[in-house]
């Protein structure tokens, strides 16, 4: 189940849970698109809970990211796991997705975009 | 961009950064098995797609990507449009209606394709221009068994790195890979199209169609049988309630007490079978309705043995009674009006006997006056079979009976002898002796040969003929009965021929029109056929045929 706290107007965290896989990549696709659909430009992934992340997991997030820059906004991830990292650095997605340590530094990025 | 790999860690140990590639594999490897066992079992083809699209945009670090998809069912060329990214909101791509020139390009080709060698190749067109407007550097047709599905495309890599050999060699696995899987789900996806399809047609059917399996329990209703139903039951109720219903509590009593012996019949040796019957729930709410029963060819298969259509026929049924009484009614004007002109023709010449015996007695010339006297009587005599054949006429029966053709013929025949428009015309009949009974009504049966008679004098009167003749022929055979009424009168051209059983047509001065439709109308309502053979100058036959079993 995603949880969801919102910040500020444009702002919000959520957190996915312990998978992002075949079984809620439809799920984190649509509750992203309704956040910027309501107008939400950045987006705090906080993976902290995260133990596994497919293919179709990174999917969902890299449709999100497009969107998200295309509104001034972005997906930031955060407090990822080593496994979880292991995966983007793979796929070579470090140096194209926003990855924080932690929410803290996750939502200092937001505030500088503001 | 802001990257920030704090958390970044060491390769797993034996991964080199030129062992990538292998984990990659391995990450698409877990991806399709786990998608194989999701989808196996229940296929979804809409939400495989989807997934497999997501899948892939991880799998190639790409974030916009589409599937456009050949839709299954009856719209054979319109197509399914999935996307992520950037494409979802691709109007132009997503509205792309794809031609079958389209379509048959990628058959056969199972690789991954692309866009800009797909232009190089001078491959047309629309679909390639649209492609490359998206940003849609490869494409891979979906092709399994020789049957092609659709295509996949993804978009630039978010990388920013091109798509190198490693990486069409391992998008061409996976789709390779995901096809059979695919094409399984796909079957599934067109099935559930043609239900659609299917159900769509039979809610477009205006009868109301009840599909009964083998115990006679309801498996298919279609929107006008839950009409129908409304009706009889008075309440509104959904199909899913009448679903394994047994068909006698499907209807209510009323009702099925009137189709009970129609199912019956329809399950034994007769295969089909079809009625008009009333039903009312109480007096003054009659509804009539044809009923249509039909065993399936294979007997029932697994689920459906019967499949029962009722028509609401009512208000037909009214118009027809309309239309028929109309005719009586015109022809009872042409009837009363008739007998008047031969009535005072009888009582002129009486009156001039009259008057002649009275001159004859008054100037002594009784052996005259005993001639004008047989004449007098002569003329009387013949009023009184003329009045005979009325009374006759209108001594037939109006119910609805088994009875003899041939019967209701020698009532008819004697009424029609003494009108003027058949003196100059000479009815011969042959009756067939072993022609046997069918269940009619005998008003409507008379009414039938009157029509068809009068206009047979009529057509000898127009062709001005001296000599005219009617010929009157029953006959049997094989559950058929045949009537054949011809004449040897004027004839009709095809054109005339075409339109001799619509309302208002008629060729005659004084004719209304409604003669030959009220027999079109009692001929159906018989259960009979009629065919019509004629030729300008030659004359017209009328061939009528009716079942001998047949029940109105």
């Amino acid at each position: 189940m995603i949880t969801r706290n919102d910040i500020d107007e444009e702002s919000v965290v959520i957190n996915p849970g312990k998978v992002m896989n075949n079984s809620n990549a439809h799920e984190v696709t649509k509750f992203i698109a309704t956040l910027q659909a309501e107008g939400c430009k950045n987006v705090i992934v906080d993976m902290s809970q995260l133990e596994f992340l497919s293919s179709a997991g990174v999917g969902s997030i890299l449709g999100a990211v497009g969107r998200a820059r295309e509104m001034g906004g972005d997906i930031i991830l955060c407090n990822l796991s080593k496994k979880v990292l292991h995966i983007l650095e793979v796929l070579d997605l470090c140096g194209y997705l926003t990855i924080k340590e932690n929410e803290e530094a996750a939502k200092e990025v937001c505030a500088a975009r503001d | 961009m802001d990257r920030d790999c704090t958390q970044q860690v060491a390769a797993p140990a034996g991964l080199s950064d030129s062992g990538a590639p292998l984990e990659r594999q391995i990450l698409a490897l877990d991806a399709l098995s786990k998608l194989t066992r999701q989808f196996c079992d229940k296929p979804d083809f809409e939400q495989l797609i989807g997934l497999l699209l997501m899948t892939m945009c991880g799998q190639f670090s790409v974030a916009d990507s589409f599937a456009m998809l050949r839709k299954p069912g009856w719209r054979a060329w319109s197509n399914s449009f999935f996307a992520t990214g950037k494409l979802t909101g691709d109007t132009q791509l997503g509205s792309l209606m794809l031609t079958p020139d389209d379509w048959d390009r990628f058959s056969g080709k199972a690789t991954v394709h692309r866009t800009a060698e797909l232009v190089s190749q001078d491959e047309p067109d629309n679909l390639v221009s649209v492609l490359n407007g998206a940003g849609v550097s490869v494409v891979c047709p979906l092709v399994h068994s020789d049957r092609f599905f659709g295509i996949i495309g993804l978009g630039e890599r978010v990388t920013g790195k091109g798509y190198g050999e490693e990486d069409l060699s391992l998008l061409g696995t996976i789709i390779s890979t995901i096809t059979p899987l695919v094409a399984n789900s796909y079957l599934f996806w067109e099935i559930a199209g043609l239900n659609e399809w299917y159900l769509d047609i039979l809610n477009s059917v205006t009868q109301g169609v009840f599909v009964f399996d083998r115990d006679y329990k309801l498996q298919k209703i279609n929107m006008a049988g839950l009409d129908i139903l409304k009706t009889f039951l008075q309440r509104t109720s959904d199909q899913a309630s009448f679903v394994n219903s047994p068909v006698d509590t499907v209807f209510p009593e009323w009702v099925f007490g009137e189709l009970a012996n129609q199912i019956s019949q329809a399950n034994g040796e007769v295969k089909a079978t079809t009625a008009t019957r009333v039903f009312a729930r109480a007096k003054g709410t009659e509804r009539i309705y044809n009923v249509s029963i039909t065993r399936t060819a294979a007997g029932g298969g697994v689920k459906t043995a019967l499949i029962m259509t009722l028509d609401d026929v009512t208000i037909q049924k009214e118009n027809e009674q309309r239309l028929f009484d109309l005719q009586k009614l015109a022809d009872k004007g042409l009837m009363a009006s008739s007998i008047s002109h031969e009535l005072n023709n009888f009582l002129t010449l009486i009156l001039g006997g009259v008057e002649l015996t009275q001159m004859a007695l008054a100037s002594g010339e009784s052996r005259k006056a005993d001639t004008m006297l047989d004449k007098i009587r002569g003329n009387i005599v013949n009023m009184e079979r003329f009045t005979a054949g009325l009374t006759d006429y209108a001594r037939l029966e109006s119910k609805t009976q088994r009875a003899d053709l041939n019967s209701v013929i020698n009532d008819v025949l004697p009424f029609l002898s003494v009108q003027s428009r058949f003196k100059r015309v000479t009815i011969t009949s042959e009756l067939d002796g072993e022609l046997p009974q069918f269940e009619m009504d005998t008003d409507q049966i008379a009414q039938l040969l009157m029509n068809l008679l009068n206009n047979a004098a009529d057509a000898i009167k127009e062709a001005d003929l001296k000599d005219g003749v009617i010929s009157i022929n029953t006959s049997h055979a094989e559950g058929y009965i045949t009537l054949l009424i011809s004449d040897n009168g004027a004839g009709m051209p095809p054109e005339v021929r075409g339109k001799l059983f619509s309302s208002h047509f008629t060729t005659k001065e004084r004719g209304h029109g409604y003669g030959l439709v009220t027999c079109a109308t009692i001929i159906r309502n018989h259960g009979g056929a009629v065919s019509v053979e004629s030729e300008v100058g030659r004359g017209t036959a009328f061939t009528i045929r009716f079942k001998t079993a047949t029940k109105i």
